[in-house]
């Protein structure tokens, strides 16, 4: 690989990282932040999903405004509540305006966007696509997406 | 010194006379939205709109299960179809 040539990290695999090593989320869901649904579940956990990362500068490969969705599944509903606006506010109070070495890659994040918190329970939603016994099986859902500003970040070790 | 004392319906004025490139924007995201629709054909693909009304202008999906695609569900992914498309045309932020 070129010298000169930029390839950005995985936005989602470090953004998954970083959610799961804060003290805050581990004492509420241990180390259950995912990246797809787990085959064998142990509520409460999260999901987090990159929607997209169009990029923010014009004229570079260089920095990124990747959109992200959190979704906290589980219960009670104070429970996801609680898992969500955690993670929202370690986004918007930690995460934003500052480099981090990961192991999926050393990132820096800019301005973090985060949106509202949707709570609903999984029958309400799965009652349109999914059959009588899926439906029965209610689980509090608490989301919301966040923006962040990205650009790869220098590691320790390099 | 001279002092700007906007009209008293300058909020109007200013959304009247953003509305049309407003729309123009919203087009281009129902346009994107469409083609990047995880479905080839069906009503999924043909559901975007433009809205102009009491919410402002934007772009939606009529489709009774826009939003599982758009949001996903325990056992659908979300697609974020139409945020794709409005991150696509412009700074989308969500809300």
């Amino acid at each position: 690989m070129s010298d000169d040539l930029i390839v950005l990290p995985d936005w989602l695999a470090a953004m998954s990282e970083w959610v799961r090593d804060q003290p805050e989320v581990v004492d509420l869901v241990d180390d259950r932040v995912y990246t797809v649904m787990p085959r064998q579940k142990v509520f409460p956990l999260v999901v987090v999903t990159q929607v997209t990362d169009p990029a923010a500068t014009t004229f570079a490969h260089w920095a990124v405004r990747a959109l992200f969705q959190f979704d906290v599944w589980g219960g009670p509903q104070s429970a996801t509540w609680t898992i969500a606006e955690t993670i929202r506010a370690l986004l918007s109070q930690r995460f934003a305006g500052n480099a981090w070495d990961l192991t999926a890659g050393a990132v820096v994040a800019g301005k973090v966007t985060v949106g509202g918190i949707r709570r609903t329970t999984e029958n309400a939603v799965a009652s349109l696509t999914e059959a009588d016994g899926e439906v029965n099986r209610a689980a509090p859902l608490a989301s919301f997406d966040a923006a962040v500003v990205m650009h790869p970040g220098q590691s320790s070790g390099s | 010194m001279t002092q700007f004392v906007p009209a008293a319906n300058f909020n109007e004025i200013v959304t009247a006379a953003a509305t049309p490139e407003l729309i123009e924007v919203a087009e281009d995201i129902t346009t994107d939205a469409a083609r990047i629709a995880p479905v080839d054909e069906g009503y999924y693909r043909r559901s975007f709109r433009v809205f102009d009304d009491d919410r402002g202008v934007g772009a939606e999906t009529t489709d009774y299960a826009g939003h599982i695609i758009e949001w996903g569900s325990k056992y659908n992914r979300p697609h974020g179809t139409l945020r794709t498309a409005a991150a696509a045309n412009g700074d989308f932020e969500p809300k």
